[in-house]
């Protein structure tokens, strides 16, 4: 029983906490596209490797289109957010094994996979959003797939091997209760 | 399952109702109902124990097997 307890108490904070990050996420979102040309110039290039994007404001247009491009892995992420959320809501409450449980893990499991996917997308239009400002013939299209989005292919993978475990833990609690 | 759960015969000899059972074994009425209904996929020794100790009977007296086939 202190276990569930634990496991209650631990899940609450960890509750909140997602909560919060499903407010925070968009937010930041939206003001990197919002503020991107009131802060430093390397901002434009973090998280994109390409050393040839001239430093240049952004237009209207532009911050616009990459703000829309930004909603495709936005969307995934907030609904693997909620997910998580949903999880440690049943986890808060005590119940530890459920079918709704082994649904959740696996939906989760699939749209990380997705999210991964949606962020190349996403980077490679942001390259080429950051580049147009360069001169013809120097402007970048620039696809990356490195060791991050593999740890989150991998750690998917984890997440979808752990719905089976939860699905077996289910199944025993199933029979648990119905052992007198 | 061909495990016939034969408590409500014992309960009504012994003049014990199913609520006072249940809490002088330490189940719920509701685990007591589900084991009556035949629905229970098991039963602990120490609760089966305990109810032979409390309707002074034996396990037989309250499992019975029954084998659907033969009874064909």
């Amino acid at each position: 029983m202190k276990n569930i307890l634990r496991v209650k108490i631990i899940s609450n904070w960890i509750y909140r906490t997602l909560s919060i990050g499903i407010a925070i996420v968009p937010i930041y979102y939206m003001s990197y596209w919002y503020f991107i040309n009131r802060i430093a110039y390397p901002l434009v290039t973090v998280n994109t490797s390409s050393p040839l994007i001239a430093p240049h404001e952004l237009s209207i247009t532009i911050q616009a289109a990459g703000f829309i491009s930004s909603l495709l892995p936005l969307t995934v992420l907030i609904y693997v957010l909620l997910n998580l959320r949903k999880i440690f809501l049943f986890y808060k409450e005590g119940i530890v094994f459920s079918f709704e449980h082994v649904v959740l893990f696996k939906k989760t499991a699939k749209l990380l996979a997705i999210w991964v996917f949606l962020t190349v997308v996403y980077e490679a239009i942001k390259s080429v959003l950051f580049s147009l400002g360069n001169p013809v013939g120097e402007r970048v299209l620039s696809v990356e797939f490195g060791s991050e989005e593999l740890t989150v292919i991998v750690v998917a993978a984890f997440v979808y091997v752990i719905a089976w475990v939860m699905d077996e833990g289910r199944v025993l609690a199933d029979e648990n209760k119905m052992t007198i | 399952m061909a495990i016939k759960i034969n408590l409500d015969l014992i309960l009504v000899k012994r003049r014990m109702k199913s609520n006072e059972l249940a809490n002088l074994v330490g189940i719920t009425e509701q685990n007591l109902s589900i084991l009556k209904r035949g629905k229970a996929k098991a039963i602990r020794f120490t609760t089966l124990d305990a109810i032979c100790k409390y309707l002074e009977c034996q396990p037989g007296d309250i499992l019975e097997y029954t084998n659907s086939t033969e009874m064909k």
